[in-house]
């Protein structure tokens, strides 16, 4: 099998504050291969944005990768020099937001703001860009693009502007996208439009995509595979399938069963109990056992005493879990 | 955009004749005679009474601001006993010299302050950043004629740098480029002076400014996009703080006399603050009347200007959205 474009090892991402150290990421491992698309799934809090944003070398003070690596098509990207990560970021490892419209500079016009990114992703001269520019706009699906390469953020509605951002991402043909809950901030009929493109590009491109989120519709809808996050780390990774089909972590079955289903509409709606954990002094032994039904049913007591560590019950699913060991 | 300027003119009328009314209100509830400052105390009742009837000066004081008021519909700005010519042209006389200060003191405060504002905002908490808003709390908390007092001691009388006073060297009859080289020598200490007072807000402003917007998601966009820090920080965070920081900029020019009334007197500038003492001293009403109004209309069009640069920096204003 060739090398994964990209291998995350045991990475941790910290957030030095008053209150303590707050261990947002705290051991994460993934790979990713060429033209995959991996859902990141979890709660809010998790830590999958800080996962994506280490990833991408964009963590900023307080906070700071303190441990582990990030591989990118044979290159390290933690500790890599700014002048390396300005070349890698845009033109090899695109992301899009989950707020489009505030991810637009304001004074800046569309149509520049792409040029940016195909400044940094292609040798163009600049009339190039300008009709480069237009062309990708009209790949996303913007209407009238010579006239929308024109306008400013605050004339685009949410999806539009979503729109324009993969347009951006999307400039400098890159090999992985992040999408950071690219659909969360939309109304539903866009949010499936919005989806709809993703997965036409990524297709069409071959582009590996982490798509972020917390909707496990989502995920179902585009995914290869999934990574469930809780407080840090990742607790199960799995094909989407097996996700539905047969979850081993108690989180993940959770999580699962805590989705509003169309069939029993009348039924109440299933919780997890609790809520995530502040991510300063986590609990000895695993983060999620306070909350676990399971831990309770079968009186396991290692729990609360070790972390357990992840392991593989079948192929191609890895499990952090006691029960599984 | 012309409608809307010319709207705005239009709404600056009614203003302006407001300050008219309160600033020859207070100037005539100050204590003080004219005739008496202009013909020395002790002097003939006689030339006293004359001088008054020639001037309107007898008659009722609601009366004087209603001949005052219909003047100044006209165009006319009052005439001063003192220099026995119009108020205008004697202002007129001296703008210039005035503006030779001016000017480039708020250009060099404005880049001065919007430059080390962003360096300091892109590296807060550093030894600049420190460095730089302790020395801009001095600054402001310095009064400018103390501060003007200590460089020409410092810089004209104990090192011999500069000229101590005046705008040129008269004994030295310096003609063509020599003579512009002599002013600008001139200049160097009183505009020092006005930078040191004009820099500190701004810089402020652009550092507080510049801090918000690199926390915006646009700027984290930028970064995955492939923009370098510095990029990102004059591209993106520096155009969308402007326009507080043209808000600043914009209100120091409208309160620039107030400052240059003080280092103009102490450089012994020949400006419209010198002007401006005299007057007081003086008692020439005209004069007084004038400036107070010229500044009022230079602070109602400085807001207006500031207002219209905002609609080119930021097109959501341009939009109206």
């Amino acid at each position: 099998m060739t090398e994964p474009l990209l291998t995350v090892e045991g990475l941790r991402t910290h957030f030095f504050v008053d209150a303590g150290v707050v261990k947002a990421v705290d051991g994460v491992s993934f790979e990713i291969r060429r033209g995959e698309v991996v859902g990141l799934v979890g709660e809010s809090g998790c830590g999958k944005t800080v996962t994506s944003l280490s990833i991408a070398g964009l963590i900023e003070p307080p906070a700071r990768i303190v441990e582990g690596s990030v591989r990118f098509d044979g290159t390290e990207l933690v500790g890599a020099p700014e002048r390396v990560l300005n070349s890698v970021r845009g033109p090899r490892i695109a992301m899009i937001f989950q707020q489009p419209r505030a991810s637009l500079d304001p004074v800046m016009s569309v149509g520049r703001q792409i040029g940016q990114a195909l400044k940094s992703g292609t040798a163009l001269d600049r009339s190039a860009r300008r009709r480069r520019a237009v062309e990708l706009l009209d790949r996303v699906g913007i209407s009238d693009p010579d006239r929308r390469v024109r306008e400013y953020p605050h004339q685009l509605s949410g999806g539009m502007a979503q729109r324009v951002m993969i347009a951006i991402a999307l400039a400098g043909e890159p090999d992985l996208l992040i999408a950071d809950e690219p659909t969360t901030a939309l109304d539903v009929t866009v949010q499936a439009q919005i989806l709809e493109l993703l997965q036409e590009l990524q297709t069409a491109n071959d582009m590996a995509v982490i798509l972020v989120t917390h909707d496990l519709g989502v995920v179902a809808e585009i995914a290869d595979r999934a990574a469930v996050m809780y407080a840090g780390r990742i607790v199960e990774e799995c094909s989407v399938s097996e996700l539905y089909d047969a979850p081993l972590h108690p989180y993940t079955v959770g999580l699962m069963e805590s989705r509003p289903a169309a069939s029993h509409s009348k039924s109440r709606l299933r919780v997890i109990p609790g809520s995530v954990p502040v991510p300063v002094d986590l609990p000895v032994g695993c983060s999620f056992a306070p909350r676990c039904d399971a831990r309770a049913a079968n009186n396991l007591t290692v729990c609360t005493e070790q972390a357990p560590q992840p392991v593989s019950p079948r192929d191609g699913h890895r499990v952090r879990c006691w029960l599984h060991e | 955009m012309v409608r809307y300027t010319v709207r705005r003119l239009l709404q600056a009328v009614p203003l302006v004749f407001g300050a008219a009314v309160v600033t020859w209100i207070l100037i005539h509830a100050a204590p003080g005679d004219p005739i008496v400052a202009l013909a020395g105390e002790d002097g003939d009742a006689g030339y006293y009474a004359m001088m008054r009837e020639r001037f309107g000066l007898d008659r009722p004081l609601h009366e004087q601001l209603f001949v005052y008021l219909g003047r100044l519909a006209q165009g006319d700005l009052g005439f001063s006993y003192r220099q026995n010519r119009s108020a205008v042209s004697v202002i007129l006389d001296q703008l210039p010299a005035t503006l030779l200060l001016m000017v480039p003191a708020l250009a060099v405060a404005s880049v001065i302050g919007i430059s080390v504002g962003t360096l300091a905002a892109a590296r807060k908490n550093s030894a600049l950043d420190n460095t730089a808003r302790t020395a801009t709390l001095l600054g402001h908390a310095v009064p400018v004629f103390w501060l003007s007092q200590v460089l020409l001691l410092l810089f004209a009388l104990r090192f011999d740098w500069f000229p101590v006073q005046g705008r040129s060297d008269a004994r030295a009859g310096y003609e063509g480029f020599r003579a512009l080289l002599d002013v600008g020598h001139h200049m160097v200490l009183p505009i020092a002076a006005l930078v040191t007072v004009y820099v500190p807000p701004i810089m402020r402003v652009t550092r507080a400014a510049v801090i918000e917007n690199l926390d915006e998601m646009y700027i984290r966009a930028a970064r995955a996009r492939g923009q370098s820090r510095r990029r990102v920080l004059i591209r993106h965070a520096l155009p969308n703080a402007m326009l507080p920081i043209v808000t600043v900029i914009g209100s120091q020019i409208g309160f620039m006399f107030a400052g240059s009334v003080l280092v103009e007197t102490v450089f012994a500038w020949p400006g419209l603050g010198r002007l401006l003492l005299s007057a007081i001293l003086a008692r020439d009403f005209a004069i007084i009347t004038a400036m107070l109004l010229m500044l009022s209309v230079t602070i109602i069009l400085m807001n207006l200007i500031t207002d219209l640069v905002y609609s080119l920096l930021d097109p959501r204003v341009r939009h109206g959205t």
